[in-house]
């Protein structure tokens, strides 16, 4: 190389050995940390309405671990609350409801007729449940980005008292074995059948006090 | 266009560079998409495409950046610098799959011209973490583009080796660019300390090596000692003692400004210009290998006596004239014009040290 391509390049790599670390530190320091969560104005996101819960389970899903409770709302309705004990990897998820009809995770359709019930984003709380959910069906967790199935769960028939019964067409030697967890106060509920499916005690209560004299559908 | 085109000359060499070289460019994706696959079974092979050709470039730019100065510094990695320019267009070919795959992913599916996308989509210029980062990986593939496609000796010759090596000097402003577009771009994201600090030290690696090179190459651009002390031997500056030089080897002196190499062979010392024709090269860090000054870059070579290349090449350097009294070597600064004979001084002759 000649003389002064040399010299250009000592100045060039030399600017470069200062101003570089200075830009990547500068872009390293300056990264924004987890987004903080903004809660909404009431007006868009109104708080769901307090519900007496009805029924709980830690082991109901197949490709996820979430904590799934029912409960039942004043207006006679279901309201669904979905907790991730650990974060489910995948973008942009929606939970449906299906009154028979499974899925497996992986699967790439939904199962027609299946109803949304709203998006899931680390847990989903306050999504309303078809009364028809009483009678038990599935639950889906849907990546709309990846246009797969992410998990599924069965969802046991809720008792007449509100508590865990049995899905209709199925009896409880053909579930797959939930941690189903039955509420232990819950009157009118079929622990018998729960713990026959290998259910474990739950950890939903109903309120104290009350009869939990839901209807069944 | 003064220079005809010729396609690349295969051989051994060339070969087996390129072979070992695609070779590892495939296991490392492999192994890369492998393991993406297994570690992350979350990522969408799109995005394990996108980050494999995104790594895999910016490892190659990595080693391409450190042969010129790890040649410099030790001798044993110069058949790394024999064919540097098929690393550079890999890199670019890499660089470029990285860009089209980020493209389609992020910027094909909407209203505007994708590159449109490209330059004006996401982030913030008025801040540093919310810097549109993928302008800068454009901005570096460009100029990689650039390099690839004059990479052939076609352009080399047309532009002249100090224009072409100005062009290919561009080479850390997009180094530059792409660190930047890695800190501003997926390391916002991925927080992982692990990935912060191989790109530091990558970068400290390149930038250490370049400097330590660069201050080696200062020391030897300072002015023979003897220069200012030219006018008592006829303008005549001494360099060195025979002694000095090794038998076919050379020795490099600054004389006006520019580096004149003084080879030692079969008896005789004759200077020429240290600057090889072809790139640029330094000739006086060759040998002698057939008669001829043989440059340590790319094996072209020059008479010693002439500075011209045996037939049927072309290529001509600049000689020196050149003159012993005793042990002492002198040559005159004054270039003679390319291909121009000057006898070599002898070995042991009477004063003059020409026969």
């Amino acid at each position: 190389m000649i003389r002064p391509l040399r010299l250009r390049h000592r100045r060039w790599t030399t600017a470069l050995a200062v101003l570089l670390p200075a830009g990547v530190v500068l872009a390293l320091a300056t990264r924004p940390g987890p987004p903080p969560r903004m809660a909404l104005p009431p007006v868009l996101a109104p708080e769901p309405p307090a519900a007496r819960p009805l029924a709980g389970w830690d082991g109901l899903w197949r490709g996820a671990e979430l904590t799934t409770r029912i409960g039942a709302v004043p207006d006679g309705g279901l309201r669904l609350d979905l907790e991730a004990r650990v974060p489910v990897e995948a973008p942009d998820l929606l939970v449906y409801w299906h009154p028979a009809a499974g899925a497996e995770p992986g699967a790439a359709a939904l199962p027609p007729g299946a109803t949304l019930l709203g998006t899931f984003a680390g847990g989903a709380y306050g999504l309303p449940l078809p009364a028809a959910a009483r009678g038990g069906g599935a639950l889906i967790l849907y990546s709309l980005a990846h246009g797969e199935v992410a998990a599924a769960a069965e969802l046991p028939a809720l008792g007449a008292a509100g508590g865990v019964g049995v899905a209709p067409e199925r009896s409880a030697a053909d579930r797959e074995p939930p941690a189903l967890r039955p509420s232990p106060q819950s009157a009118g509920a079929t622990p018998a059948a729960a713990h026959a499916a290998g259910a474990e005690p739950n950890t939903a209560e109903p309120e104290p006090g009350t009869d939990a004299a839901e209807p069944t559908p | 266009m003064s220079h005809a085109y010729r396609a690349v000359g295969w051989n051994r060499q060339k070969r087996i560079y390129d072979g070992v070289l695609l070779a590892g460019v495939a296991l490392y994706l492999a192994v890369f998409l492998g393991a993406g696959a297994a570690l992350r079974p979350e990522a969408t092979a799109e995005t394990l495409l996108i980050r494999g050709f995104g790594t895999a470039a910016l490892l190659l730019l990595h080693v391409v950046l450190s042969i010129g100065p790890l040649a410099r510094l030790d001798r044993r990695f110069l058949p790394l610098l024999y064919n540097r320019r098929h690393l550079g267009v890999t890199m670019f070919t890499l660089a470029l799959a990285h860009g089209a795959f980020g493209v389609v992913q992020f910027h094909s599916q909407g209203e505007l011209n994708p590159l449109v996308s490209v330059l004006v989509s996401g982030g913030s210029r008025g801040s540093a973490a919310g810097f549109p980062f993928q302008p800068l990986g454009l901005a570096a593939l460009a100029i990689l583009f650039l390099m690839a496609a004059t990479s052939h000796d076609f352009w080399l010759a047309n532009l002249t080796p100090p224009v072409w090596k100005s062009l290919h000097m561009l080479v850390y402003p997009a180094y530059a660019l792409i660190v930047l577009h890695v800190a501003l771009g997926v390391l916002q994201d991925e927080t992982n300390p692990l990935l912060a600090a191989l790109l530091g030290l990558g970068a400290v690696w390149v930038l250490g090596l370049h400097l330590a090179a660069g201050r080696r190459e200062r020391a030897g651009d300072r002015e023979t000692a003897g220069a200012a002390a030219a006018a008592g031997d006829g303008g005549f500056v001494e360099v060195c003692r025979v002694g000095d030089i090794p038998e076919k080897r050379a020795r490099i002196a600054c004389l006006g400004g520019e580096r004149v190499a003084v080879f030692r062979y079969d008896g005789k010392v004759s200077a020429l210009s240290n600057v090889c024709q072809h790139q640029n090269g330094p000739l006086g860090e060759g040998r002698i290998l057939d008669g001829c000054v043989t440059c340590p870059w790319h094996g072209f070579q020059y008479d010693p006596a002439t500075g011209a290349s045996p037939p049927p090449f072309t290529e001509r350097v600049p000689t020196f004239r050149v003159r012993l009294d005793g042990d002492r070597v002198l040559v005159h600064p004054a270039p003679n014009p390319p291909g121009t004979r000057v006898e070599p001084a002898v070995i042991g002759a009477p004063a003059g040290g020409t026969p």
